[in-house]
């Protein structure tokens, strides 16, 4: 275990991805990098055209904005609020300015399979990392079924699964997450959403933030203020 | 990503952080930073203990309370701590006389706002502190709440109060000392009930003590509107073993409040 933290640690200081990032806009539809709708399948798309006509007409809430839960992946990529990565030994957090919500991201283990008996399902899921070069690359699995994948009601199951891709861009001006989305009761295949934050170094993160109350000034997203 | 063993209050606030991974490894070398990783917890029934030839905290009222007492919410403070001013006491009095009654007023825990500072510290759960050069993060199992502690930076020359207002600090040899103000007035400092005003200055020395086994945390609290000098109290952190669990307040996902259920804060 030590040596396996220590490794990690040792690649980490070489590959780093830590830092305040911050979203020029927040992502509310979150749709594949080729463009159009996910690749549903028909109990997908039933699923998705239900929630969209809910949360029209109200019938279906959105729980996860109403009481601020824990907003599940990738949807917590599209907040319009920043976040910061922080990476320690064996672990890299993800804390989300939005909710104070935070990820831990063990490194010290490969995601274990997914059993039935070994589950503990979460809103967020559980996270597992490891770096290949200059990219964190994260396996989220167990998964609640609680939360939508957007804000505009994109559905999953329990048997979601993420994978992140996680690097610096642009000398480290930019950092660009690739999110993977595989959940067969939903997805006739995988498909990927890409994010892009710009390094906020003056930025502190508001951990005040609480439910229903105003918060930081979102016109600063683009850049400029503090 | 192991099953919870069980997930009513006594489990959520007694154990707090269940699954199967280890704790880090302390750093080979870190000459003069403590190493705080790890997990750490505290029991239950903790009020801030007394620090002798000090003003102190509020206490029990029964100065050997009943655990089942704590588990239904009856948790009765002191209002005659003589440190008190007059309109604090009323509002610990008010409390306890309404925990009595069994319909306690409900702490920010049971509501799912913020816990302020230095509350969050009286709150049983996992905590962790993520240190890096620059700062300190301390992540708070309770509703995943978080507060970040910028070192060797002075306070900033005015603030707006809210909930965890703004935590400097340092470290001074195996110790790190958080230094909070421009909290708002909307939090008690304790499980008791007790007020405090937007004045409220609150300094926090963490350090390890029985081989690392332990965290003591030390407050020192000075609002001269609610206490007639300033208190102090210590709060002894075990070492827990296991991964940090996610909890939605909001839903009560892992049980941590029984019977009585209050509003909670929504967003339109």
């Amino acid at each position: 275990m030590a040596a396996a933290i220590f490794a990690s640690s040792a690649f980490a200081q070489a590959s780093s991805v830590a830092g305040v990032w911050w979203a020029k806009a927040g992502a509310p539809r979150i749709a594949p990098i080729e463009g159009g709708e996910p690749p549903f399948t028909p109990a997908g798309l039933a699923a998705y055209r239900k929630n969209q006509a809910g949360l029209a007409d109200k019938s279906v809430q959105d729980r996860t904005t109403r009481f601020c839960l824990p907003e599940g992946l990738p949807r917590s990529w599209g907040s319009a609020y920043p976040f910061e990565i922080i990476e320690t030994p064996g672990q890299v957090t993800v804390v989300y300015e939005a909710n104070h919500a935070f990820r831990l991201i063990d490194m010290t283990q490969p995601a274990p399979p997914m059993t039935d008996e070994n589950r503990e399902p979460w809103y967020n899921g559980h996270s597992y990392g490891r770096w290949e070069g200059d990219t964190l690359v994260v396996d989220a699995v167990d998964f609640n079924d609680r939360t939508f994948i957007d804000a505009t009601g994109l559905p999953h199951s329990d048997r979601l699964r993420v994978t992140e891709r996680i690097r610096r861009l642009s000398g480290g001006k930019q950092l660009e997450v690739v999110a993977t989305v595989e959940d067969a009761e939903i997805f006739a295949k995988p498909w990927s959403a890409r994010f892009v934050y710009e390094s906020r170094p003056q930025i502190r993160l508001d951990t005040s933030y609480t439910c229903g109350e105003k918060h930081r000034d979102l016109s600063q997203a683009k850049g400029g203020g503090r | 990503m192991r099953r919870p063993g069980a997930t009513g209050l006594g489990a959520a606030l007694l154990c707090c952080a269940l699954g199967s991974a280890t704790m880090a490894a302390p750093a080979a070398s870190a000459p003069a930073t403590p190493d705080f990783s790890g997990l750490w917890s505290h029991g239950p029934v903790d009020a801030f203990k007394p620090v002798p030839g000090k003003p102190a905290a509020t206490q029990y009222r029964d100065p050997n309370p009943d655990l089942a007492n704590f588990f239904a919410l009856k948790i009765e403070g002191d209002w005659r701590n003589p440190n008190l001013r007059p309109w604090a006491a009323a509002v610990v009095k008010r409390h306890s006389e309404a925990a009595a009654a069994g319909h306690g007023i409900p702490t920010p825990q049971e509501t799912c706002f913020p816990s302020g500072v230095p509350n969050i510290a009286t709150v049983p759960a996992a905590i962790q502190f993520l240190q890096t050069a620059d700062k300190v993060t301390i992540l708070y199992m309770r509703d995943h709440q978080v507060r970040q502690v910028h070192l060797n930076v002075p306070h900033s020359k005015t603030l707006t109060p809210t909930w965890y207002g703004e935590s400097v600090g340092r470290y001074e040899g195996d110790t790190l000392v958080v230094d909070t103000i421009g909290l708002n007035d909307k939090t008690p400092v304790d499980f008791f009930g007790t007020p405090h005003t937007e004045d409220i200055h609150v300094v926090e020395r963490y350090r390890l003590i029985n081989d690392g086994r332990n965290l003591e945390l030390t407050v020192t609290v000075t609002d001269p509107k609610t206490f007639i000098a300033p208190w102090s109290g210590v709060m002894t952190h075990n070492r827990v073993r296991g991964k940090m669990g996610e909890e939605a307040c909001a839903e009560n996902n892992r049980e941590v409040s029984v019977g009585e259920h209050y509003p909670v804060p929504v967003q339109e």
